[in-house]
């Protein structure tokens, strides 16, 4: 072991990576090389620089809500476990006839004392996103009552262009942009004495809406469903999936729909 | 019957063994992935996709202990290939085949340490996001994530040497760097 080999040993000694034998090797030449022991004293205070000065940055509330969001929508679905325990493969034909009838009725017993399916994950987050929202001293990144304002400052920030419709009774206070699961949201809330509802929109394609009712009102097709207390209502409105997520009744809820197209 | 149609559920036990084991990873995960990623809204959506995946396969990591090394495959996986069009784009070259390793012995120069103490935060995480990615993400999980060798060598699927390597030769980027910046600064006497 020379000065010149210590180079390729230098991280692995002070990361504790070296063997019984290599380690000795490496701490003989250190006792004689102060050359070389100032070189492991540089090693370690790079290795130390990053902890001391790398600032450590907290998760955002909202990643970490949603990421629980995500996870209460990945779960659920049917067990397995019904079907593993009759394997129908191994039973005779007229036995496996009679018991295939005992597992359907056993599965349907079965299924109706289940919980309902899960909420759609979109929904699920627009609530958890509107719960959020309401909670904080103002649940918007821009605020504004002036549509075109509104309308730039969306510009750039989501690929849809964003009209803020104007609801009866509501006053339009701003907006801003949320991420759930795969894509960018644009949010605007509006508010009324104390209440505050949040009109979602974003590009439509490939978002599940299982789990809802259908309802149509003067000729447009209305999703609705609830979440912890809240209602949601989706509906198309050409490329554009809007929702609205409010503590509302689902029918003054359409009947705000029905202002914005 | 179509027994395809029927999802492999996720139980509640399995549910709360993630939540013990896998949620509180998520700081390190985010610090990460915000050196990985050019914004912080990369970077979210990069530990949201981890999650996601790690959820899913959840049942696939048998260990009892610590699982931060997997969560940390997970992520760098998801980031090559979300941000790389290939692993082996541009930047994420084999540096080792590229620029062999030639140890050197520098002369001596001006103690480093009161040079360093100097430095700002915003100077170290600068000369930082300048290193070449494989060289920055080996850095960050051995000196702040304290990561062992051998996890790392699991996380960036490469052998035990390239790791040293990596780590060794990202150093010396990182200290010639912050050396020239504080000569720049006027740090240096």
């Amino acid at each position: 072991m020379n000065c010149q080999h210590l180079d390729e040993y230098l991280a692995p000694y002070l990361d504790n990576e070296l063997g019984k034998e290599e380690r000795k090797e490496i701490e003989d030449h250190l006792s004689t090389c102060s050359f070389c022991r100032e070189r492991v004293e540089e090693e370690g205070r790079i290795k130390s620089l990053l902890k001391k000065k790398v600032p450590w940055a907290k998760v955002p509330l909202g990643l970490r809500e949603r990421i629980l969001a995500q996870m209460e929508s990945a779960s659920g679905g049917f067990s397995e476990r019904v079907f593993s325990l009759f394997s129908l493969k191994s039973f005779p034909a007229a036995a496996t006839a009679t018991l295939g009838v005992i597992v359907v009725l056993g599965l349907f017993l079965y299924l109706r004392t289940e919980p309902p399916l899960q909420a759609a994950p979109i929904l699920v987050e627009s609530v958890n996103d509107h719960i959020h929202a309401i909670s904080r001293v103002s649940p918007v990144e821009f605020a504004s009552s002036n549509p075109e304002e509104i309308t730039v400052w969306f510009r750039g920030r989501v690929s849809i262009p964003i009209h803020a419709p104007s609801l009866e009774g509501w006053a339009l206070i701003g907006g801003k942009v949320c991420y759930f699961s795969d894509r960018r949201v644009a949010c605007l809330s509006y508010e009324r004495g104390e209440d505050i509802i949040s009109l979602y929109m974003c590009e439509g394609s490939g978002i599940p809406l299982r789990g809802m009712r259908e309802n149509r009102a003067q000729g447009q097709t209305y999703q609705s469903g609830s979440h912890m207390g809240y209602n949601g209502l989706f509906w198309k409105d050409g490329d554009l999936l809007c929702f609205l997520i409010a503590p509302l009744e689902k029918e003054e809820l359409i009947q705000l729909a029905s202002q914005g197209e | 019957m179509n027994m395809g149609f029927f999802r492999r559920a996720i139980g509640k036990k399995e549910r709360r063994r993630f939540e013990v084991l896998a949620l509180p990873h998520m700081d390190s995960l985010y610090n990460a992935a915000l050196r990985m990623a050019r914004n912080d809204a990369d970077a979210q959506d990069l530990v949201q996709e981890t999650y996601i995946k790690a959820f899913r396969s959840f049942h696939t990591y048998r260990k009892e202990g610590n699982c931060k090394a997997w969560l940390f495959k997970i992520l760098t996986n998801t980031f090559i290939n979300k941000y790389r069009k290939e692993k082996r784009g541009p930047d994420w070259v084999d540096f080792e085949k590229v620029a062999p390793f030639h140890p050197s012995v520098r002369e001596r120069r001006s103690p480093e340490q009161e040079i360093f103490d100097q430095l700002l935060s915003d100077d170290v995480e600068d000369a930082l996001r300048k290193l070449p990615e494989e060289f920055r993400v080996a850095v960050w999980l051995s000196d702040m994530e304290r990561l062992p060798y051998a996890e790392i060598a699991e996380v960036l699927d490469c052998p035990i040497g390239t790791v040293r390597s990596r780590i060794s030769r990202g150093r010396k980027m990182l200290r010639e760097r912050l050396y020239e910046y504080a000569k720049k600064m006027g740090y240096i006497h």
